[in-house]
């Protein structure tokens, strides 16, 4: 028993249907501490847009000196409002400084989650975010474990969406490849209200990214997006559950990911259709690139329907690089090496593509494109 | 729970009232082709308003062991069937195995667990005490209920180029065209038969696909197994014709734990074809049933199944537990084995037919289509388990919910690291009818190797208005439309089984949509 | 007196509550051939729903006579056994139901509700030939399933052949006209002169005056608002091409109120 976290729940975690393929157990031996020093010149790196506000936490704490708030932006702020606890995720929930956002916000507000110590360090981050009717909000998380040691985050981060409301979510786990992420994403949307997020993973040794969403109102639009990069030693769990509970709402899930050395990982997408939730527009996918022989993929896309009106659809791809376009660019001069990390970058940049925040974009194509075997040649077209 | 109820009994009235009211097409309209190859989509328009005709029970003196189980059951078992040493040891094994485990709960199913202290683990007619004789011998009241069924045992009137092996509750009551089988050298008889007189191949095979430890229900069928069917096919042989086992539970409170056993060696085919029913009870009876086969090289086994257990009442009463460990092993290079399977009885169906792909570009194949009205609950699907070079599978399963209906497919696709360019190709759909019953799928696509490609896509429908509409505007009256359409949906499922199947297939699903059309 | 075909009187329907005929009145004799002409929106293809027995559209006042018989009384199946036929402007597809199949179920429901016995497969077949060399329609699409992979010319031609097929009394052409360039069209419009017979009437539902060169009418029509607010001889097709619409319009202006 450790003081921050309950950690003797990880040991049979993976016994459960829902960690089946995913085993943290590793954690339970480990004893953490609470807090660590952070290099100051870390912060100041990931800083990548200036001139939006942003809101640094370091091991959960709140770093006044080094944020820039918005209007909208709290911290600690006991008023705000949050989702009752309606999934049922494993992953431990704790005290940390928390950040609650409301009112439009245009310029994307930029959240820096940075954990680090000189001994494994566990803390927990907490993110509100509360779009009222017609607001527009959009932000971007990064999380990031600095040094080697085996830290353990556990981001929580919510969403409400109200009437007609707008919300842009972007959380990307980047930096070291040692450390543990157990982070979820609670959101619950209104009547016609929209909601984009895309969950990025090319960091972090073992990682879950757990998404559950409720659909509470008519017409909404959702769509879960994903990515992910990964090489040696790395695993990443996205599991996700959404919940049609009103009829007439479109909602999409699309991850992707390309998987190196003894990469592994694990998609349980579940699409829930409640009874009389009709022309439900649902759909799921999951495509994965093996690089190595000793890379390791999981699908699980599920549907569980209860209404006769809908139109769900599920796929899930596994394979190599097609052939056929690799010949192609071979066929137009471009050496089978090159060739290969172009169709790579295009299978992963189609999901970059989407987001809206150009200063990101390009953040994360660049780290990206590091990760990438190769990737130094598409690098070079940039230029 | 009673507007549920009254609902049902409205819309049944409803149909009546249409059936009788209406110009309808007499029987066989659609049947009146002189080419078998249209009837592919034939309407059997007279059995539509039947209800579940296999009811009956068959009034026969029987010899059953006291409910419940412990070693003295088995003992039991195993001396009725005067079992070698080997076997008894092998049964206590498993029993002392089952102890120590735990019914799963993991399916998405709802029902009450089966109270093992109340079943009886074995019944026999009394006239078969001594095994099964030949059929000139066996009782009459027997002969005609498979009659009743449509499963004629003298072969003077037997389904032409159909062998078949007809079990009674926990024996076998006889076997058709033994002897002509026996000219080729292919042995198809009851399990318990070969284990007196193939003992080397049954001890050889026997739980080497299907482990006595495997899973709750197989472990216990390793413990209790009454009959079922043994077919060996030597090398280089085709069957000439088609095998095929009738399972029939009759007596109250039994359970049925049949053991199916069938090898083909290098380079021989087979195409066998197992149907089951039961009578109507209040009470929910257990199947239990294991199926091992086994393909060496170049062998080729095709296991159709139309499963037709008692389906329970419209109120979700009484039914068959239909729970079944089904796996064929393709051990030698290029062999090939096909499950094929219709599914429209049972109150509950836990079933999972897989494939092991051992050998170098071997193939495994599943196709499904599984029906669930009224109160049904089925939870089916496959594996196919890729270990060997350039092996392909291909998974097509058509679910259909009605009613309260809850249908699920699951599935396993696991790739192996060794298991080089494999390839698996699943197709999942599943058709809707009425917005109180339930259409999941849960697969779980697992791949270790680069070269490998699988491809899983789902989809979920209903039958369109429009397509009704458009039907109807054709004259044709909305029962026979639906059962066109969903004809129509099931046909790449349809096209893999033997015609005589395929047609009756094709006739349960009519009986099993009846009450759902409104 | 003859009876009419079909006779609709004060006839009142509405999708969802939403009133689209507010009193359509049409008489059709044996042998004759009326249009409907109206622009989008007007209510022609509620019109011939309505006719075939639709189930989305409720009926609210009014009445269908079909030779003698109360239609509204009847199912959508019966109509059709009772000879009416609607050529359907967007021919549904059905997957894994083969034409053949489809077309043999719908023949012999109709010969049964006749009196007539069943077709065999042979004579079947025989027929399906004649009818579909009528129509130049290929045979082998009918081994395709139902309007699967059918290009939009191909649909409308089937839906002309099915008609020939099944041998309705009355032939309703909702927009068959539509999505078809002129040889595709004059095929279609072939088939459906060969169909005129002095006992047999149709209702040509169209947008165009096109159609109407090919298929002469007995009648136009014009349907604005869910009502029929002109009728007359052929040439009021032209004069509909040549004015527009809005010269119908309840004011009797142009000016598009």
């Amino acid at each position: 028993m450790n003081s921050i976290v309950d950690n003797t729940i990880f040991a049979d975690l993976h016994k459960k249907e829902d960690w089946l393929y995913t085993n943290v157990s590793g954690l339970s031996n480990i004893s953490f501490c609470e807090n660590g020093d952070v290099d100051p010149s870390i912060i100041s790196k990931y800083d990548i847009a200036v001139n939006n506000p942003l809101v640094v936490f370091v091991n959960g704490i709140y770093e006044e000196e080094y944020s820039r708030l918005s209007d909208g932006l709290s911290i600690n702020d006991p008023n705000f409002e949050t989702i009752s606890n309606r999934s049922d995720s494993e992953i431990p929930v704790g005290k940390s400084n928390s950040l609650s956002i409301t009112g439009t916000q245009k310029d994307t507000v930029h959240i820096l989650q940075i954990v680090s110590g000189d001994a494994p360090v566990a803390c927990f981050g907490n993110v509100n975010i509360c779009a009222q009717k017609d607001e527009s909000i959009s932000v971007a998380e990064t999380h990031v474990a600095i040094t080697d040691f085996d830290h353990l985050f556990m981001p929580k981060t919510e969403v409400v969406a109200k009437e007609n409301s707008n919300v842009t979510l972007v959380r990307a786990i980047r930096g070291s490849k040692e450390a543990y992420h157990l982070g979820s994403l609670h959101v619950v949307q209104h009547e016609s209200s929209k909601v984009q997020t895309n969950t990025i993973t090319l960091g972090g040794k073992r990682v879950r990214n757990e998404v559950f969403a409720y659909l509470d109102g008519e017409n909404c639009v959702s769509n879960f997006d994903g990515m992910y990069m990964l090489g040696k030693n790395q695993l990443v769990d996205n599991h996700l559950r959404v919940e049609h509970n009103k009829p007439n709402c479109d909602s999409r899930e699309f991850y992707k990911g390309v998987l190196d050395e003894n990469a592994k990982s694990v998609f349980t997408g579940r699409i829930y259709v409640k009874e009389d939730a009709q022309q439900t527009d649902a759909k799921q996918t999951n495509q994965n690139i093996l690089l190595s022989n000793d890379a390791d993929a999981t699908s699980r896309p599920q549907l569980e329907i209860y209404a006769d009106d809908v139109a769900c659809t599920h796929g899930a791809t596994t394979g190599e690089i097609d052939d056929e376009a690799l010949l192609y660019l071979q066929t137009r001069g471009i050496p089978a090496e090159a060739a290969r990390t172009l169709l790579i970058y295009a299978f992963l940049n189609e999901s970059l593509d989407e987001l809206a925040d150009e200063t990101f974009r390009e953040v994360l194509v660049e780290e990206l494109l590091s990760n990438l075997p190769g990737g130094e040649f598409i690098k070079a077209l940039y230029l | 729970m009673s507007t549920q109820k009254n609902n049902l009994d409205v819309r049944k009235t409803t149909i009546d009232d249409q059936i009788t009211s209406m110009p309808m097409p007499s029987s066989g309209t659609l049947l009146s082709s002189s080419n078998p190859v249209e009837e592919d989509t034939a309407l059997l328009k007279e059995t539509f308003k039947e209800k579940y005709k296999w009811g009956f029970v068959t009034d026969i003196e029987a010899d059953s062991a006291p409910p419940g189980l412990d070693e003295s059951t088995i003992a039991f078992i195993s001396a009725k069937k005067k079992e070698p040493q080997w076997l008894l040891e092998w049964r206590l094994k498993a029993y002392r195995h089952w102890l120590t485990m735990e019914e799963p709960d993991w399916a998405h199913l709802k029902y009450n667990k089966p109270n093992y202290d109340e079943i009886i683990f074995y019944s026999a007619p009394k006239s078969l005490e001594d095994g099964p004789k030949s059929l000139d011998e066996v009782d009459p009241a027997l002969l005609e209920t498979y009659e009743k069924l449509g499963i004629p045992l003298h072969e003077r009137a037997a389904l032409a180029g159909v062998a078949v092996d007809a079990v009674f509750d926990s024996v076998s009551v006889g076997t058709t065209f033994k002897d002509k089988l026996e000219e080729v050298g292919i042995i198809f008889c009851p399990i318990s038969e070969a284990v007196h007189e193939h003992p080397e191949l049954v001890k050889k095979y026997l739980g080497t696909i299907v482990p006595y430890s495997d899973n709750y229900y197989a472990t216990l069928n390793s413990a209790v197994f009454t009959d079922g069917s043994f077919v060996y096919i030597p090398k280089g042989v085709k069957c000439p014709m088609d095998l095929s086992t009738y399972f029939r539970i009759n007596a109250k409170s039994t359970g049925q734990f049949e053991r199916t056993l069938i090898i083909a060696e290098e380079g021989a085919s087979v195409s066998y074809l197992e149907g089951c029913t039961a009578p109507m009870r209040d009470e929910n009876q257990l199947h239990a049933a294991v199926v091992e086969l086994i393909a060496l090289d170049d062998a080729d086994i095709k296991y159709s199944t139309v499963q037709n257990w008692y389906p329970g009442d419209e109120n979700g009463v009484g039914g068959i537990y239909n729970f079944v460990t089904k796996r064929g092993k393709c051990q030698g290079d290029r062999s090939r084995i096909t499950w094929t399977q219709v599914e429209t009885g049972s109150a509950v169906t836990w079933k999972y037919p897989s494939c092991i792909l051992l050998g170098d570009d071997s193939v495994g194949e599943f196709y499904s289509v599984a029906l669930t009205n009224n109160y049904q609950q089925a939870d089916t699907g496959t594996k196919m388990i890729h270990i060997g070079k350039n092996t392909r599978s291909t998974i097509i399963s058509k679910g259909i919910s009605a009613g309260f209906g809850q249908n699920i497919y699951r599935g396993l696709v696991k790739i192996m690291k060794s298991a080089e360019h494999a390839r698996n190709y699943t197709q999942c759909d599943s058709m809707l009818m009425g917005d109180r019953c339930g259409a999941h799928t849960f697969p779980y696509i697992e791949i270790k190797n680069k070269t490998a490609k699988a491809e899983h896509e789902a989809s979920t429908s209903k039958i369109g208005e429009d397509q009704l509409f458009y039907c109807n505007s054709r004259g044709i009256s909305t029962e026979d439309s639906i059962n066109m359409i969903v004809n129509g949906f099931c046909k790449e499922v349809f096209r893999e089984l033997p015609m005589e199947f395929a047609v009756e297939a094709r006739r349960l699903l009519e009986v099993s949509l009846e009450s759902s059309v409104g | 007196m003859t009876t009419p075909l079909l006779e609709i009187k004060n006839l009142h329907a509405s999708v969802e509550g939403t009133e689209i005929l507010k009193g359509v009145n049409l008489t059709v004799l044996p042998g004759e051939v009326h249009s409907i002409m109206g622009p989008n929106g007007s209510g022609k293809s509620t019109l011939s729903s309505v006719i075939a027995g639709h189930e989305a559209y409720d009926v609210t006042e009014g009445s269908i006579m079909f030779n003698g018989i109360d239609l509204l009384e009847l199912e959508a199946d019966q109509r059709a056994c009772a000879g009416v036929f609607l050529a359907f402007q967007y021919p549904i597809e059905i997957p894994g139901v083969s034409t053949k199949f489809f077309l043999k179920a719908a023949v012999n429901a109709i010969r049964k509700y006749r009196g007539q016995d069943e077709l065999d497969a042979m004579d079947f077949l025989d027929l399906v030939e004649e009818k579909a060399k009528s129509v130049n329609l290929n045979i082998e699409l009918l081994d395709r399933n139902v309007n699967q992979g059918f290009s939009g010319g191909e649909k409308k031609r089937a839906e002309v052949f099915q008609m020939a097929l099944l041998d309705p009394l009355l032939g309703v052409l909702d927009e068959t006209d539509s999505g078809l360039d002129i040889d595709a069209l004059k095929i279609v419009a072939e088939g459906v002169n060969k169909l005129r017979s002095p006992e047999r009437g149709f209702v040509v539902i169209t947008h165009y005056q096109r159609l109407l060169d090919y298929i002469i009418p007995d009648f136009v029509h014009v349907l604005m608002d869910g009502q029929i607010v002109k009728s007359g001889d052929k040439s009021l097709a032209l004069v509909l091409e040549e004015k527009g619409y809005a010269a119908f319009k309840p004011c009797g202006c142009s000016c598009g109120c």
